[in-house]
């Protein structure tokens, strides 16, 4: 390459890495929020449908239940640091697609972990094979993914069908700590079960200081009993997966008790203790705890309290899961609540359960009709929550089953939600998948509250999903949905359970239709002040017309902002030609200004640090070169 | 009385408006071009001087004078004065020299900021007989030999030698004096129109000579002065 056209970046600032969020785990935390408070690129001012759709998808190999998950800045062999979604589908792949390039096409890696069950349903399906999300271990570069395995054994044509826990390398793929490693149960009775027709391992993986958490349900002591539908959580050492360290049946002495949470993951506070709930079952105190919110003793699946409804023989008869939402804990609190099929939200205390609701002061803290719920028929399959932890004005958002999106504000003071205050939406849609707020912190005018919709029962068949943002301060208040402009941004199929995924700027959503899509904002964003360009002198090389000038970038902000980078010459002048330009703009204002796709430039720019762009440009008949610089940031046109 | 006022302010005026242009660094530079091979003569000197503006501002001058050199004939030695100012994008000039000994000569370098803080530039090259300037270690890939930013109110002036050790070298190294100012045109014009007022004001008291065909008194009369 001639001297004269090379574009020379290189970062001069410290590789200090902040302001960019690594999604690990479902539900974003171990306190299974569902927020992600780290979003500074998606605004209420700018998602909107002239501002914001649909960028990319990209190509899966079956449909997909478990939440992206995104690892910034990871090392990929032979590319270099880039931000990764991971994404792990029903037919037993898992992909790692760059998350932001929307030319890169092809995934860095994938790897098929074995051949899933058929089941040829629509609904879920037609194949059963990695059903909850994994979980990433960023200090071990590692993901940890289940996944039902079906294997023939052609000399007796026999079937074998087990679930197999996998911790692969985040950034090639390739097997380690001993995995592939089958999970077996267990009974009291003595029967070991290994075979997995019929499980469904649903709820998210939970990875904590070393211990890999896997629930399943609907694992039958007696195969002809199908109303059993037991369920199991097994403790795995994460570095060395051979190691089962623990294994707890929910309902040991009766039937039913299936662990499913909705495909949300177990719940752990800071010192360990890990919070789950068990679905409609046997009831039996220190034995069987179906119907009950379950908290275990670090490092153990020994239960050391729990809560149970004072109901919970009925909604035991009635199938009104209570599994049906996950345990969520309120940050900056020692409060619990949950939910299920009933649409009641149980507001608890994480140090005193309760144990079964008596009516007679062993309540919860607090409870709450928070949606129409099912009545006294089972009606659907999930209540999703999510909570945004504001300073000022957090809010429990529930959209249940053919139900208006609702809101309930929580009083840090009193440390009791404020249903008086709630406010409610204007869809009523069949189905919400799940919610996932964003915002910056808690700085105000910046929370959304994002869901995914069908507006057709989405049992019979796969039916149109939309993605919705809402103002999360006025849910009243739509931002923007997917079908405003649907020849654009249509979503694809619905996924029932699944939460979009929101991070750095981006929005990942679940699909039945064998694809990713991901949306943004359509234009890059005009950095505007935090960008300081700092322009040297122009050069010449004597005898040429080819003009060079060195630029410095460097952020001045106080926020990341994210690759892929592009430079504006806003009002260049005529008779100059600029080598490498990209194109004119047609998005980003001023129209017609020519750009340049900035490449080698640090994923992430952080406060303080700077890359050096030198451009070359011909001076044919002009009198001189002037133009202003403007850095665009994001993914997005020009 | 008012027109004498008018006359002291139109002098405050043009003296303030004689902003001297003052050469804020100045360099003595030696070049040794014993080396450089005289088959690919004749050489040259390439000066240019690139606006930070873009347009030309002419807020910055260059000036290379006081040529003296070790080893070459007189006829060979540069000589005079050579000048640039920014008052287009690009200004420059060549002049020739013969290879074969020392060039020494002093560079001034004025040091005026640009408004849209893209400094100025200055840019010393040696061309070859086929006019293609000889290969240095200047990073930028422009081949300087010497080179300047306008961006501090004393340029710096950096040098550069060729890759290898071969051609060019500098005895003594650049060295930074303290800065001088350098007169421009205007201020010895403006300090002569001075003069010339003082001295015209004195003759008319003296004379009592009144250009005024009503006979009012000069200190009274609206005369356009002209220069």
């Amino acid at each position: 390459m001639h001297k004269s056209i090379a574009f020379i970046f290189f970062i001069l600032g410290a590789p200090v890495v902040y302001g960019q969020v690594d999604v690990l785990t479902v539900q974003y935390d171990l306190s299974r929020t569902s927020s992600n408070m780290q979003e500074s690129i998606l605004t209420r001012s700018n998602v909107s449908s002239s501002q914001f759709g649909k960028l990319f998808s990209r190509t899966l190999d079956a449909p997909f239940y478990a939440s992206p998950l995104i690892v910034t800045s990871l090392n990929v062999p032979g590319v270099g640091l880039r931000n990764v979604a991971f994404i792990a589908t029903l037919g037993n792949t898992v992909y790692a697609y760059d998350a932001d390039d929307p030319n890169a096409t092809s995934p860095y890696w994938s790897v098929n972990l074995g051949t899933p069950i058929f089941i040829g349903c629509c609904y879920l399906g037609p194949t059963l094979g990695i059903l909850s999300t994994p979980v990433i271990d960023r200090s071990t570069n590692t993901i940890y993914v289940t996944a039902i395995i079906q294997s023939t054994d052609q000399s007796t044509h026999t079937t074998d069908t087990g679930l197999y826990v996998f911790a692969l390398d985040l950034s090639t793929g390739t097997l380690k700590f001993n995995s592939r490693r089958r999970i077996v149960f267990t009974f009291p009775s003595g029967v070991t079960k290994t075979d997995a027709s019929g499980w469904l391992q649903r709820a998210g993986l939970l990875l904590y200081n070393n211990l890999l958490y896997v629930g399943t349900s609907n694992v039958l002591e007696n195969d002809m009993d199908h109303f059993s539908q037991e369920g199991f959580i097994v403790l795995l050492k994460a570095n060395d997966l051979s190691v089962q360290l623990a294994s707890f049946e929910t309902t040991p002495t009766g039937q039913g008790g299936a662990f499913w949470q909705a495909g949300r993951g177990l719940a752990a506070d800071s010192s360990g203790n890990v919070f789950v709930v068990v679905d409609s079952g046997a009831y039996n105190p220190l034995q069987s705890f179906g119907v009950s919110v379950l908290k275990f003793v670090p490092g153990t699946l020994s239960a050391s309290d729990w809560f149970s409804p004072a109901n919970w023989s009925s909604l035991y008869n009635h199938n009104l899961d209570l599994s049906a939402n996950g345990v969520t804990l309120i940050p900056g609190t020692s409060l619990a609540f949950t939910g299920g099929k009933a649409g009641v939200i149980y507001l608890l205390d994480q140090t005193s359960l309760g144990g079964l609701e008596t009516g007679s002061g062993n309540t919860p803290l607090q409870q709450f009709q928070a949606s129409q719920g099912c009545g006294t028929t089972d009606c659907g399959q999930h209540l999703p929550t999510a909570f945004w932890p504001h300073q000022t004005h957090p809010n429990l958002y529930v959209w249940d089953v053919h139900d208006y999106l609702r809101a309930f504000p929580f009083d840090f003071v009193s440390q009791r939600f404020l249903i008086n205050s709630a406010t409610v939406g204007s869809v009523l849609p069949s189905r919400a998948g799940g919610m996932t707020i964003s915002s910056n912190g808690s700085t105000d005018g910046n929370g959304i509250v994002w869901a995914t919709t069908a507006s057709l029962d989405p049992y019979g068949s796969a039916v149109p999903g939309t993605l919705r943002a809402y103002n999360a301060d006025d849910i009243r208040q739509e931002l923007y949905n997917s079908d405003q402009n649907s020849s654009r941004d249509a979503m694809g199929t619905f996924v029932k359970m699944s939460t979009p995924i929101v991070a750095n700027g981006k929005v990942y959503v679940n699909t039945q239709s064998n694809l990713l899509p991901v949306y943004g904002l359509l234009c890059q964003a005009n950095t505007g002040s935090a960008i300081n360009i700092i322009r040297g002198p122009f050069r010449l090389l004597p005898g040429s017309i080819h003009f060079k000038q060195l630029l410095t970038v460097l952020n001045e902000g106080t926020s990341a902002l994210g690759a892929p980078f592009t430079l504006m010459l806003s009002g260049l002048s005529t008779g100059v030609n600029l080598t490498g330009m990209s194109g004119r703009t047609s998005c980003t204002q001023p129209v017609g200004s020519p750009y340049i796709q900035l490449s080698g430039t640090p994923l992430w720019l952080n406060p303080g640090q700077s890359f050096r762009v030198q451009l070359d440009f011909t001076l044919n008949g002009g009198n001189g070169i002037t133009y202003t610089p403007i850095l665009l940031a994001g993914s997005g046109g020009q | 009385m008012t027109s004498n006022i008018f006359r002291i302010g139109l002098l405050v005026l043009l003296v303030l408006l004689a902003r001297p242009m003052f050469a804020n660094s100045i360099y003595f530079v030696s070049v040794d071009t014993s080396t450089l091979p005289s088959l690919q003569g004749p050489y040259q000197l390439y000066l240019n001087l690139l606006d930070g503006n873009g347009t030309g501002d002419a807020n910055n001058t260059v000036t290379l004078d006081t040529f003296a050199c070790t080893g070459i004939s007189l006829s060979g030695c540069p000589s005079g004065v050579y000048s640039l100012t920014d008052s287009s994008f690009l200004t420059w000039t060549t002049f020739g020299f013969t290879a074969g000994g020392g060039v020494a000569f002093r560079v001034a370098l004025t040091g005026n900021l640009d408004a849209n803080l893209v400094p100025d530039s200055f840019q010393l090259s040696i061309l070859d007989g086929s006019v293609n300037p000889l290969p240095t270690t200047d990073p930028s890939g422009s081949d300087a030999v010497l080179f300047a930013q306008f961006d501090q109110s004393s340029p710096i002036l950096q040098s550069y030698g060729s890759p290898n050790g071969a051609a060019i070298t500098f005895s003594p190294p650049v060295t930074t004096m303290a800065p001088v100012p350098e007169p421009e045109l205007g201020l010895p014009v403006s300090l002569a129109l001075c003069l010339m007022l003082l001295l015209r004001q004195r003759l008319r008291r003296m004379t009592g000579y009144s250009p005024d065909p009503h006979g009012r008194p000069a200190s009274d009369s609206h005369e356009n002065i002209s220069l």
